[in-house]
């Protein structure tokens, strides 16, 4: 039996091999209990543990973008990087971005190859390499640059600038809630229709193909650009105005 | 059993339009039908019995609820397994914890190809045990494919809904996992002369 054929004959058998936890008698007992009762399920919502957040949320007004950048199911992982093993490992100096949910951490020179679109980069000295890349599980591709003395990070978030892309196709729509001192202009970029947000800090969050907040997306904003181009949504979240992030567009390359 | 998306049941979208409808009769039989492999789901993220029980009770609440947005030609295994597997994801997340437990390989072999002798036996459970610590070792855009291919037996196109990818993506990626897991397995048992 060759390799190949024997590795899957063994991962076929595997799922039965684990030692899988069954269905207490009482589990579906319980379910129907609670819908027959209607009793709500307390869910304090992601947006609301975020302090940062919290301080900005009042009196928002709800606008629905249809062509969001995918994305964020961002549940990215079934368990993160973390292991998997019994034990606990230590904490460590969080890497920025790590607490947005973006996804799994990747090297920029892997990322091209894990999607299966032309990612794009930025060419020019500002703002630079990525500090860091991440990949959701949904193949959304998240490029973070730390904060600088000309580029200062966004609130507490470590981050001046943030480039995601990916190509999910409708679907996906992600609802910003904008406060009053919230600007929000439509524009071209790249010939396509563009909007660029601009104002108050505000939250944004990313609903599920069935309309559902996906709570861990719910997060802090600066100004944003979004934009479609050759079928890859772009979003651009940067602490810069509108001339900057226009300049950093123009200088977007295919990723070698 | 791979359940089919064309060939589910009638009488499984008899029961998703009765629940729809509000009969809870309906809903638990579905929740009898779908609750090991739910179960399985959660289990694989939050490694812990009892809240893998809880995550699985919310999971099918949030179902119950969201069943009018459900669109009766569309795959329920795999939106249902969706819905847990945020679930569990926001537990672990909002409980922010670092223990995990590993999952494990039974020890009397149940596939056809059971070992015969308790050397063998011992063999089958060690080899099986390293192939899951391999497949977990993996970054995770890899492992939750091989996780919903291999370990909960889904189709294709029941992991493309489920994880919310094409399933392009889907075979690539399994593809990538399956070449990696080669590649460990071909360097581990490399001759070393």
């Amino acid at each position: 039996m060759n390799t190949e054929s024997r590795l899957e004959t063994m991962l076929t058998s595997l799922g039965d091999s684990i030692e899988w936890p069954t269905p207490s008698p009482h589990l579906s007992t319980r379910v129907m209990a609670r819908i027959e009762s209607d009793q709500p399920t307390v869910a304090i919502p992601g947006f609301w543990r975020r302090p940062a957040i919290a301080t900005v949320a009042v009196l928002l007004v709800t606008v629905v973008f249809v062509f969001s950048p995918a994305a964020r199911q961002a549940a990215a992982d079934w368990l993160g990087a973390a292991g998997i093993r019994i034990g606990i490992t230590s904490d460590q100096t969080p890497t920025t971005g790590s607490d947005l949910d973006l996804g799994e951490l990747i090297q920029l020179d892997e990322v091209g190859d894990a999607v299966d679109f032309q990612l794009r980069v930025p060419g020019g000295e500002n703002p630079g390499t990525p500090n860091v890349v991440y990949l959701s599980n949904n193949g959304q591709v998240t490029m973070v640059w730390d904060g600088t003395p000309t580029l200062p990070a966004a609130g507490d978030t470590g981050i001046s600038l943030l480039l995601t892309q990916d190509t999910k196709a409708g679907g996906q729509i992600a609802e910003k809630s904008i406060g009053p001192e919230t600007g929000v202009q439509r524009l071209t970029v790249e010939g396509q229709p563009a909007l660029w947000i601009e104002g108050a800090t505000h939250t944004f969050t990313l609903l599920d193909q069935d309309g559902n907040p996906i709570e861990e997306t719910t997060r802090l904003a600066a100004n944003v650009l979004l934009w479609k181009t050759n079928g890859i949504n772009h979003r651009l979240e940067t602490t810069g105005n509108l001339k900057n992030s226009l300049a950093i567009v123009k200088t977007l390359e295919p990723l070698s | 059993m791979r359940e089919s998306v064309e060939g589910r049941p009638l009488d499984e979208r008899n029961l998703i339009a009765s629940a729809k409808n509000g009969e809870t009769q309906a809903f638990e039989q579905l929740v009898r039908t779908h609750q090991g492999i739910a179960l399985r789901v959660a289990y694989l993220v939050v490694r812990d019995l009892s809240e893998a029980e809880d995550v699985t009770q919310d999971a099918f609440v949030k179902v119950y609820r969201s069943l009018e947005r459900f669109q009766l030609d569309a795959p329920f295994r795999p939106w249902l397994l969706r819905i847990v597997r945020n679930e569990a994801l926001n537990r672990v997340r909002s409980a922010k914890r670092r223990e995990r437990l590993a999952l494990q390989v039974t020890r009397d072999p149940v596939s056809g190809d059971a070992a015969s002798s308790p050397e063998a036996e011992v063999m089958w459970q060690e080899e099986r045990g390293h192939l899951l610590g391999l497949i977990e070792d993996l970054p995770e855009r890899y492992r939750s494919v091989l996780y919903c291919r291999y370990l909960l037996d889904l189709s294709e196109e029941e992991t493309s809904v489920m994880l919310g990818l094409l399933v392009g993506t889907v075979k690539s990626r399994s593809s990538r996992a399956l070449q990696r897991l080669r590649k460990s397995l071909a360097v581990e048992y490399k001759d070393p002369k």
